[in-house]
Formats: C-alpha cells, structure tokens, sequence
C-alpha cells in the first residue's frame, strides 16, 4: 500500500536539498509562532486543558451532537447527508453534481477530501475541479500532493513555483511572490464566478446551531462557499462540537497553534443556505458527515486521537518530520498525528514503519493543544504490530532471547562480561569501534560506538563492599 | 527521614559506563544517604517495551518489581529509566497479579537529580571541576517531557565551583536516540544527531552535561566520528567530582 | 436495509455503550484566551490591534469627518464602482449622496457586476478589542461580497461597537439564545486583510479576498 517504501522515502527527503532548507525554515517559524501565540495567552496550560475537556466531551457524546446537528442544519434550510466510507462520500458529490448539472466546482481545504479522493472521484466524470487555496492550487497544478497540514506548499521553492505558473498558465517570469500571487488571484476569479458548485471542509460544527465553522486567510473559503449556488461541506464525524464555548477556546487555540495568529484573517460562520431575504450566498446547503473507520477508532483505545483539531503544529515540533517533510508519510496525514491516524484510518499493515518512526521524544505531545498523548499511542501501535507478527523473525527471536538474558542475574551478569569483553577487544586502545556487525551495522554508519568499561558497577561494588569487610577484619 | 533507598544503577551504566554507576552512588552517599545496591538488579525492560514487545517487557519487568520491592525510594541516574517505571509499569502490569506491587514501585522511583533536590532538599553537593569550563545542558526527552525535570539539574550544576553553565539553543530539542530506533531508523536517528551536533557547535561552550547515559553514549559517538574534541558527560559525573574533559 | 445514518449513530453508541472513553467529565472554566486588562481601553486598544494586522483605522470625531475619510480613500484609490450595504445598516447617513458628487457608480446586483466594483463599503455588527477583529454577519441590505469581491474593504464603525473579546460576542449572542445564527447565513470574523504565506513564508496581502481594510471609527454622537 504504501506507494515508496518509507526507508526510501526518508533517504530521498534528506538527501534533498531544496527541502531540506525548506523544511528548516518552515518548522522553525512555525514553532517559533506558535510558543509566542501561546505565550501571550491569559494561562496557555490551562487553555489547553479546556480545550481538550471540549474535545473530550464531544467524544463522550457523539450521536446526540450529530443529532442535534443534523436537527438545526436542516431547520436552518440545509440538507444532511451520511456517509459509510470514502466511496459514499464521493457518491454523494456526484449525486449532487448530476442532479444540478454541475460542470466546474471550486474547492477550498478539506484533508477529509484528499482521505476520500474526491477530486479524482469527479475529474473521472468529468467535472472539473479547481483548488482554491493558493497552496494547494500551485500543488495540484504541480500534480503533487501537499506536504503540510497547514501549509501544502512548505517543500516548494518559489523559483520552482514561477516556473510552473509560467509552464502551466503562461504567466511571465518573475522571483516576486506579490506578482505571482496576484496572478494567480486574477485567474481564480474566473473560476469563483464560474463554479457551479463549491466544496468545503469543516474545522468545527457546533451542534446548538447548525453552524460550520471554517477558518482562513485567502479569502477563498469565503469566495468558495458564496458565489456558487450550491456549497457542500464535509466534515470527520469528529467534528461536531458541543457549545460556542466550546468554540471560542479551540478556535483560539487552533489560529495560534497552526500559524501564531490570534485570529486568522477569516473565520466564517455558516448556518445553512442564504435566506430568502439575503442578496447573495448559495441556494443549497449540504453538510456531508463522514465516518470512514472513526466509529471504529472511537471504540477503541485510540479514542483520543479523535480529539485532533488539525493544527499542524505537531509536525512543526517534530524533529522527525523537520527532517524529511509530510511527503515520506506516505498519504494525506504526515508528522506525529499522521503516524497514528494512518495506520488507524487504512489497517496497521499498511503503514507497518510509521510508529517506529519516531524516538518517543514527546516534543508532539507537547505541543498540542489538546494534550492529545501520541507517544502513548505510538508505543501501542507497535505492541499491536507485534501481536500481529509484523516483526522479522530474527526480531522476534531477539526480543526473546533478551528477555530470557535480562531477567536472570546471571545471564545478564555473562552477557555484560561477553559484551564487555569483545567491545574492548575489537575497539582496541582508540576507545571505539567504527564498525558494528549487522544487525547493529545502523548504529555505526552514523558514529561510533564505545568499548565497554570494565569491570561493572556492580563488580566494583562488590569489591569495595568486600575490602570494607576485609578491612574491618 | 531515615529511608530504605535502593540505587538502580540501570544495564547501561552497569556494563557501559560503570564510572556513572559509580558517580551517582557516590553523590547519593554525599548527599547522607546510604544507599543499598540489590545484587540481582537487570534491567527496567525499556528496550522491549519501546518496541512493542510487552511479553518480554513484561517478563524483565517482574523481575525488577520483586528485585526492589522492600525500599521506600528507588533512585536511578536516567530519566529514561525512572519515566518507564513511574509512567509504564502500571500500564504493563494492567490486570496482572503483581498489579499492586508494580504501583507501590512506580510511586516510589525516582531520577537521581529529581530526588536529591525535590525529596532531599540538597543544593550544593561540594563539587567542582578541574578548571574553569563553559558548559551546557542536554535536557534528555523522557526525563524533560516525562518527569518535567528541568530546573532540578541546573539548580544542582549552580553550586558546582568552576561552573558556568549556559544554555544551548535546541537544549531540548531530541537528540535521535530514541532506543532501538537509533538502529532500526538508523538514518533518521543520524539526521537528528547531525542537528544536535550542529547546535552544540553554534553553543560556546567546552562540555555538554546530561542526565541520560543513553543520550551521551549516542551524542559522544557522532562527536568522536567527526572528530571534535568536545564531549558530553552525566551530571552524576560533574557532582561527584569526577569528570575528565 | 438500514441507512448510511442509522449503521454510523448505531456503531457510535456501541462504541460508547461499554464505556465512555473520557471518564472525567469536568465542567469549563470559561477562562477567556486573550490578555485584556480590565481598566483596557477599547478603542485604543481595537485601532492598535487593526494596525497590527495591517489594517488602517481613520478616527472620527464625528459623521462629517467620517465622511471626509470616506471620500479621500475613494478619491486616492480612484474608486469609479462601490458595492455597499444599504444605508439603513450602516451608521452613517450620507453616503449615497456622497458616491453621486464623486460620480461613483453603486453596484448591485450580480457577483460579475459587482467583481468589477474597486470598493465595498460596509458597517459592522460588531467589532472586538483584543483582536482588531470585525464582525458582519449576512442578511437583506448586507451582501457577503462587499467585504470580499472588491480590492478596497471600507468598515463604518461606532465606538459603542466594541466589545472585549471573543468570549463576549458570543456570549451576547447566548444572551439572544443565538437568534443571529438563525437568521443569519454567513457571519464572518474579519482581523486583517486577505494574506497567504504559501510561497517560501512570505507574507502576501489580497490574495482572493480585499487587499486593504480601512476602518472609520465613528465617536458616538454625544
């Protein structure tokens, strides 16, 4: 399933370059953004408390809030559609589509789209479909995925953004990304007045009201959801929140988090299709609630991970993914949050590398501002790909044998001694040794390995304890 | 307060760097302490755990629970070693018979800078070291983020005479460690070492000091392979006066 | 056969029925996220935070130098069509007449008519302190597209406008049992101006929506 293997992927990532100074740069405002945002907050512990408690009580009360959702949606003139999996969900689209005629369709950010392939889903069909964020337009020109959950462009240079623009829409040369942007902001026009259909997502859906709630800076949520006479949103099921309470803290914390925005230029509060009295907006609303596996999740002990908000700010943190970017993740959720929900969302076998990928080193975890606990769950996706015999043999075999060795005094006592012993041998008077036999080979492409001391702590502590002894005699 | 305390000298600073075994049972002795050394101490089974092998895990575990079960503190110079047992012994001994004995364990584990300044009060151990020397911390992950120590270990480096501490941009930043993922990511674990290298270079400083054996064997080995002259040491090294540099 | 919508709330309460996976079910605390000191002034502090984002805010002692603002950012940004929200919703009288002596035409009508509009002129529900943020909610006289088709996005505003914060406006609205989001399709919070970062983290302004936001901060006639 996963289409490059992920070792070779994460050689390619650091061997790149380009993405790499990218990927330095990227990160570091990000992380930088979002310690000052949360830093200038009344109390930012406490906030992110609240606002996993938020989560948490959606979770505990999923049904009824969808239910209520769905109530105040369709009171407010909506339509609600649900979706099983990634095929209903694109069904429903098309549906749409084919019963209003539609031919263009404009689309603002939604990962929920990407998780399903909508737009292959209706290019098949031969309905056109065009991004709207800047982002991801220049990335789906490109025909590449995003790389990031908040910025889908981070692995791009602008050189190689003018270039394509250039390439693609004849746009002339130029290293100004003011020009290159109002170029692009003439074309989408064009597309915006077109569309006959625009698709978004949804950060929050607050049962009380029947209300979306999006958040952005373009200004192409806005364009996308208004001028087409019909806006269809797609949700996670995990988006339902309880109250507007609710919404003030985990917005907040969402526009810091992600970009060190207090507010994000944006946020559009959408209940329903316009009034019959309103000048402008679209005609029809649908909201389509998806749920693809998280019913599953929520049964199980990754529940939690069902609290993500899509922040991005734990790949920002992550030393891993500061290395290799959100492409060697293999699919549409890359960093630390990707590493659980693909493996949950697709099977565990089809993302077998993801959870060891990562030194457990917290800085994720730290990071949310929902507490969610991803290491926890890292280490829990490992014991199940052990439990499902995912590990070689020779591990296996390994493991065990260390187990039979450590928990017996004596065996650990001979196998310190053996260690001990051939370490000083083979490093001889430097005090390392360069290269280790496989299966440790890793260890020594990347630094040196010491020679053991000699003897043991605890061989020490037995000889003190017995000289004292010897010399009290 | 008279405690039976027990030292967890942990497997690798038993058979690696037995002089950090030895440092850190000297300074608990500094500090009036007299702590006992349970002959038929292993391992806390960290190395399994991390890898998904719970069983196996579990099995080094149990020995660990009965090795220590009549103290009142267990002190150990890791963060990694005190985080596995206060955080996963009672997630691995769920529904076990040693259930009890597993808890009783984990409250009662401590890091050795974590004990001496928040259970003993100590402050200034009386160390100091050969010269004049710049130094910064290496806050390792699983004491930083577990166990929230931070202020423990600089508070304790305050007092040591010939001492300057500064603090290291990305002094909390992973190092790549990371258990057996310094060898099955191996060269993820090496791109994290290379940034970790690279901020001590940018740090104007002459030792890196941490509290995490683990940390120091995989930061000194890139050091040595690109030949730089620095190195990192354990804090139990720089309190009980016994570091060379 | 069962429903799409009966197999997901059915597989949601199986998963809840065994246990709720959050056991703590603690009440909020309703701690505010932004710092505001209590004695803070508003006004200063909502045209310090709009200057912040880049938006520019023109204070006026009163309705005629409020429509001298409105008059010079027309003229300097050579506005010939303005889309704006009828003058019943806007709290300052005069405007039309003003657009006739500057020979501006007042655009209505469809979304490529008005796309050619170089200004939009709007008032605002609300506005709040602590973010410089506007708030414009949809309804008869009061097009989405002024504050996002045109270049040019000027917000009339009084000063009795201005709440705190975000916690606030939502909790007036609570007061109202929320009656705005029934009557209402679109409210947008608006901090700023269009921007992206997409390219290299470099900060663009105007990318879809208005390049510039000028707000007329009106003095309540005493």
């Amino acid at each position: 399933m996963e289409a490059v293997p992920f070792e070779r992927a994460v050689h390619l990532a650091l061997a790149d370059e380009q993405l790499q100074i990218a990927l330095d740069r990227g990160t570091t405002r990000g992380v930088n953004a979002r310690l000052a945002a949360m830093g200038e907050t009344t109390d930012p512990q406490a906030l992110r408390h609240q606002a996993r408690l938020a989560r948490e009580r959606a979770l505990n009360r999923l049904p009824e809030l969808l239910e209520q959702l769905e109530r105040n949606v369709i009171a407010n003139g909506g339509h609600v559609l649900w979706a099983r999996d990634a095929d209903e969900l694109n069904q429903h689209i098309l549906t749409i589509c084919r019963q209003h005629n539609v031919r263009h369709v404009v689309k603002a950010k939604s990962m929920v789209t990407e998780e399903t392939g909508l737009n292959h889903a209706l290019q098949a069909h031969g309905i056109d479909v065009v991004e709207s964020d800047l982002g991801e337009y220049i990335i789906q020109l490109a025909g590449e995925a995003p790389s990031h959950i908040v910025f889908p462009m981070l692995h791009k240079t602008k050189e190689a953004t003018a270039q394509l623009l250039h390439d693609k829409l004849g746009m002339p040369l130029t290293d100004q990304p003011e020009v290159m942007t109002r170029f692009v902001r003439g074309v989408m026009r064009q597309k915006y007045l077109q569309a006959d259909l625009g698709i978004s997502g949804v950060n929050f859906a607050i049962a009380e009201t029947g209300t979306i709630a999006t958040v952005e800076n373009e200004g192409n949520n806005r364009l996308s959801t208004s001028t087409p006479p019909i806006h269809v949103a797609v949700m996670g099921l995990e988006k339902v929140i309880a109250t507007w309470e609710d919404y003030a803290v985990l917005v907040q914390l969402l526009s810091r988090s992600a970009t060190g925005q207090r507010m994000t230029v944006y946020n559009n509060l959408i209940s329903g299709p316009r009034r019959p009295d309103e000048p402008d907006g679209p005609e029809a609303f649908y909201l389509i609630i998806l749920d693809n596996g998280r019913s599953r999740i929520l049964a199980s002990e990754y529940a939690e991970s069902l609290a993500c908000i899509r922040c991005g700010a734990c790949l920002n943190a992550c030393p891993v993914y500061q290395n290799i970017g959100g492409h060697a993740y293999g699919w549409v959720y890359p960093g630390p949050i990707g590493a659980i929900v693909t493996p949950l969302l697709r099977g565990p076998l089809t993302a077998p590398r993801l959870p060891y990928a990562s030194s457990l080193c917290g800085a994720c975890q730290t990071a949310c501002p929902v507490e969610i606990n991803i290491p926890d769950m890292l280490l829990k996706l490992r014991r199940d790909l052990v439990q499902a015999g995912d590990p070689t043999l020779g591990w296996r075999i390994g493991m065990r044998l260390w187990a039979i060795a450590f928990r017996s005094p004596l065996f650990y006592r001979l196998g310190g001694r053996i260690a001990s012993w051939l370490t000083r041998a083979l490093a001889r008077d430097k005090g390392y040794l360069r290269r280790l036999p496989p299966p440790f080979n890793g260890w020594t492409d990347h630094r040196d390995f010491p020679a053991f001391g000699a003897p043991s702590f605890r061989a020490r502590y037995l000889a003190r304890a017995n000289s004292r002894s010897n010399g009290k005699r | 307060m008279v405690q039976r305390v027990a030292y967890f000298v942990t497997c690798i600073a038993d058979t690696v760097f037995p002089e950090i075994g030895e440092a850190g049972f000297e300074v608990l002795a500094r500090a009036g302490v007299s702590p006992e050394f349970p002959l038929g101490q292993t391992c806390c089974g960290q190395p399994a755990f991390n890898a998904g092998f719970n069983d196996e895990a579990r099995q080094v575990a149990e020995h660990f629970v009965e090795v220590f079960a009549d103290y009142e503190a267990i002190v150990t110079p890791s963060g990694s070693c005190a985080a596995m047992v206060k955080h996963y012994y009672p997630l691995l001994f769920r529904g076990h018979r040693r259930q009890a004995n597993a808890q009783r364990i984990a409250e009662r584990t401590y890091e050795l800078t974590e004990y001496l300044v928040d259970v003993l009060g100590v402050r200034d151990l009386n160390a100091a070291l050969p010269r004049p020397t710049r130094a910064a911390v290496h806050d390792a992950c699983h004491g930083y983020r577990g166990l929230g120590i931070a202020r423990q270990p600089r508070l304790l480096l305050s007092y040591v005479r010939n001492l300057t501490l500064v603090e290291m941009i990305g002094h909390d930043q992973c190092c790549g460690f990371g258990g057996l993922f310094a060898i099955k990511m191996s060269a993820l674990s090496g791109a994290m070492l290379r940034d970790k290298l690279a901020a001590i270079q940018s740090t104007e400083c002459d030792l890196i000091i941490t509290g995490d054996a683990s940390c120091m064997m995989h930061i000194n080995g890139g050091l040595s392979r690109v030949g730089s002259p620095r190195r990192v040491v354990h804090i139990a090294q720089v309190l009980a006066g016994n570091v060379r540099y | 056969m069962t429903s799409a919508r009966d197999d997901i709330l059915r597989a949601l309460r199986t998963a809840l029925n065994t246990q709720a996976p959050f056991p703590a079910d603690e009440t909020p605390t309703g701690l505010p996220v932004t710092r505001l000191e209590p004695s803070e002034d508003l006004v200063a502090r909502f045209a310090a935070e709009v200057e912040r984002v880049k938006g520019q805010v023109h204070r006026a002692e009163n309705a005629i130098k409020a429509l001298d603002f409105v008059r010079d950012l027309l003229v300097a940004h050579r506005v010939q069509r303005v889309v704006m929200w009828d003058e019943a919703h806007l709290p300052l009288r005069g405007l039309p007449a003003l657009l006739s002596a500057l020979d501006i035409a007042h655009v209505h009508g469809s979304s490529a008519a008005i796309a050619e509009a170089e200004a939009g002129i709007t008032g605002a529900d609300w506005a709040l302190a602590a973010t410089g943020t506007l708030v414009l909610s949809s309804g008869p006289g009061r097009p989405r597209m002024a504050s996002l088709l045109p270049p040019l996005h000027i917000a009339l505003l009084t000063e009795d406008r201005i709440l705190p914060r975000l916690e606030d406006y939502l909790a007036a609205q609570r007061a109202t049992d929320y009656g705005v989001f029934h009557r209402s399709s679109n409210i947008t919070l608006i901090t700023g101006s269009s921007r992206t970062s997409d390219i290299e983290m470099h900060p663009v302004f105007g990318v879809h929506g208005p390049l510039e936001l000028h707000i007329v901060l009106i003095k309540n006639p005493v």
